[in-house]
């Protein structure tokens, strides 16, 4: 898989939550409670976007198994990056693969919000 | 026993201070805590945590700066979560009309429609919190205005 452009991209870490990337993982951990994740998050996971579309990837992993908690500000951020993907013309559209502890209530009804927004575009499934 | 002593014994938390970004873990965490301790639910606990920080992240960003109080309440098979803080009258009409439009659809629609429109608002809005209160704390919310001072209730089944 050509996923270099990923590999390039600086881990994100910030008031309380580290986002990384391993391979075509990218993995949160930590608590997402900032008060303006448009101004960090949200950019950072348009570098990730970006990269994944120019590496022409037809999936990425997204990781929170070890995130505990994230409020509506940053969820809006995840909102955003599904926006993204369905704004891309079909040929580059990829799919947000979420890994999720189905023993941590918020990240199964949180996903499960986004999986309706996101259709196609966004698949859910336990974790470890 | 008085009916001011069986309040007493129905409350798990009550907290007043000043509405600052800087204390909201922590008083999300500390709520969840009681709540998941006093049910022995982990679930509950989340629950909690989730209402507690939507309501008090809301209180922080558009009350007045001055003072919030967060009441933690057991009643029978039920948890009690009421924020109130002091605010404008315009700000808590907005909201008031705000949880009475959103009472028209259901949790799960009106989740879904404000996730939809999300990506829509200014960078800095998401317009998540209370639906999603509604939608991931399963709960109700009722809200009263009293001038310079609003309270947000929420109301769900343990």
């Amino acid at each position: 898989m050509n996923n270099g452009k990923l590999a390039n991209i600086t881990p994100f870490s910030a008031d309380g939550v580290e986002i990384t990337i391993a391979g075509d993982v990218v993995h949160f951990g930590g608590v997402i409670s900032m008060r303006n994740p448009s101004d960090t998050v949200t950019p950072f996971l348009r570098k990730i976007h970006d990269a994944v579309v120019a590496s022409a990837m037809k999936s990425i992993t997204v990781n929170i198994t070890k995130l505990r908690f994230m409020n509506s500000s940053s969820i809006r951020s995840l909102v955003d990056w599904v926006e993204w993907i369905r704004a891309e013309p079909e040929a580059k559209r990829y799919v947000l693969q979420f890994l999720m502890n189905p023993n941590v209530t918020w990240q199964t009804t949180t996903l499960s919000a986004i999986q309706v927004l996101g259709g196609d575009s966004v698949v859910v499934r336990a974790g470890t | 026993m008085t009916p001011e002593k069986a309040l007493d014994q129905n409350r798990l938390v009550h907290l007043r201070f000043r509405p600052l970004w800087l204390y909201l873990d922590q008083v999300r965490d500390f709520c969840g805590f009681f709540a998941r301790a006093s049910f022995d639910s982990d679930q509950l606990g989340e629950r909690v945590g989730i209402i507690v920080h939507e309501l008090v992240e809301n209180a922080v960003r558009y009350g007045d700066d001055q003072e919030l109080e967060v009441t933690l309440e057991r009643r029978a098979d039920e948890i009690l979560v009421c924020v109130a803080n002091t605010t404008t009258d315009e700000r808590a009409g907005k909201l008031r009309a705000l949880v009475a439009e959103m009472a028209r659809q259901s949790p799960g629609e009106a989740y879904a429609a404000a996730m939809r429109l999300a990506a829509t608002l200014p960078k800095t809005e998401s317009g998540l919190g209370l639906p999603r209160i509604r939608y991931e704390g399963r709960v109700d919310l009722e809200v009263e205005t009293t001038p310079g001072r609003v309270s947000v209730t929420a109301r769900g089944t343990a």
